[in-house]
C-alpha cells in the first residue's frame, strides 16, 4: 500500500509534468498590427503633449530666473528701506476708495 | 542564385527606432513575437496572452533607451515578459478562481493520478485537459509573487540566479520565498489529495 506522502508527491509530480506540456500560444495575426498602432498613438500623442517651452529645460530656466528676481527685488527693498507691505496696502486701499467714491457718484 | 538581403541586427534596429524610425520596431516584433508569446503563455490564463505580450512590447518600446546594447535584447526582453506576467497577477487577485471550480472531471484526474501504478499511464493523464485545469486552479491559489517564483524555480527548474535577475529581486528573496511558495504548493495538494 503506497503512503499518503507518496500519493501526494505524485500527485506534485504530475502537476509540475503538466506545467512542461502546457500549450504553445501562436502569435495571433493582426496582433502585430495592433501592437503597433499602441505605439504609433504613444507617439502621437508624446509629440502633442511636448511643448517646447514647458519642457523641462525651460521650465528649469523659468524658474531660477524668477528666483533670481524675487532676490534682486528683496535686496532692493532692503537696502531702500521700503516697507512692501505698507506700500502694496495703500495702492490697494488708495484704489479701493477711489472706486467707492465713483459708485457712489461723489467724483 | 539570388542573393538573400542580409537581416539587420538587433542593434541596427534599436538605433533606428531610436532615431525616430518607429516603424523600424516591427522587425523586434516579428523576430521575439514567439519568445514572448512562450514565456507568457506559460504564466498567465489563455485569454489574456495577447493583452499581456502587447504590454511586454509596449513597455520593451517605451524603455528601448534604458537598454543601450548592454547585454543580449532576448534576455533583456523576457525579464520584462515576466515582470509583466507578475504585474498582471499583483492587479488581477480579485479576479482568481473561486475554489469550488473544480469539477467532477477533475477529482477523477487526481484520483487516477493519485491510484496510477505504471509510468506510461502517468504520462499519459498528465498530457490530459484535466492536469492543466488543476494546475491553474492550485496556482491560482497562491500569492503573485509565490506564483511566480514557484514557476521560474520549481516548475522550469531555472536557477535562483536567474529567476532573480529575472524578478529583479535579491537571490536571497528568491531562496526565500520560493521555498516558502513550494510548501504552500504542498500544503495545497495535501488538501486537494484530502478533499476530492
Amino acid at each position: 500500500m503506497k503512503s499518503g506522502k507518496t500519493k501526494t508527491d505524485r500527485l506534485e509530480r504530475a502537476l509540475i509534468a503538466a506545467y512542461g506540456r502546457g500549450e504553445k500560444h501562436p502569435v495571433s495575426p493582426g496582433w502585430q498590427e495592433r501592437v503597433m498602432r499602441r505605439i504609433r498613438q504613444e507617439e502621437t500623442q508624446r509629440e502633442q503633449e511636448n511643448v517646447p517651452w514647458l519642457s523641462p529645460p525651460h521650465l528649469w530656466r523659468f524658474a531660477a530666473s524668477t528666483c533670481m528676481a524675487a532676490a534682486v527685488v528683496t535686496a532692493y527693498a532692503l537696502i531702500s528701506g521700503l516697507s512692501i507691505e505698507s506700500e502694496l496696502a495703500n495702492e490697494v486701499l488708495g484704489d479701493f476708495s477711489l472706486i467707492i467714491a465713483q459708485v457712489l457718484g461723489l467724483i | 542564385m539570388e542573393m538573400m538581403p542580409e537581416e539587420p541586427t538587433d542593434t541596427e534596429i534599436i538605433r533606428r527606432v531610436l532615431s525616430g524610425d518607429k516603424d523600424a520596431f516591427e522587425f523586434l516584433l516579428e523576430r521575439y513575437g514567439s519568445l514572448v508569446f512562450g514565456i507568457v503563455a506559460r504564466h498567465v490564463p489563455r485569454g489574456q496572452v495577447e493583452d499581456v505580450a502587447q504590454e511586454v512590447f509596449f513597455r520593451a518600446y517605451r524603455s528601448l533607451a534604458a537598454f543601450a546594447g548592454q547585454g543580449l535584447f532576448n534576455h533583456w526582453l523576457s525579464k520584462i515578459a515576466v515582470r509583466c506576467c507578475h504585474d498582471y497577477w499583483r492587479g488581477s487577485r480579485s479576479q482568481e478562481m473561486p475554489a469550488s471550480t473544480l469539477t467532477d472531471e477533475h477529482r477523477a484526474w487526481v484520483d487516477r493520478i493519485m491510484a496510477v501504478e505504471s509510468q506510461e499511464t502517468f504520462e499519459q493523464e498528465t498530457e490530459r485537459r484535466e492536469a492543466q485545469e488543476v494546475l491553474h486552479y492550485v496556482l491560482s491559489l497562491l500569492p503573485a509573487e509565490d506564483r511566480m517564483v514557484l514557476a521560474l524555480v520549481h516548475l522550469e527548474g531555472r536557477p535562483t540566479g536567474e529567476a532573480a535577475d529575472m524578478l529583479g529581486w535579491s537571490v536571497v528573496k528568491v531562496k526565500v520565498k520560493a521555498h516558502r511558495a513550494r510548501r504552500k504548493l504542498k500544503e495545497l495538494i495535501k488538501k486537494l489529495a484530502d478533499h476530492r
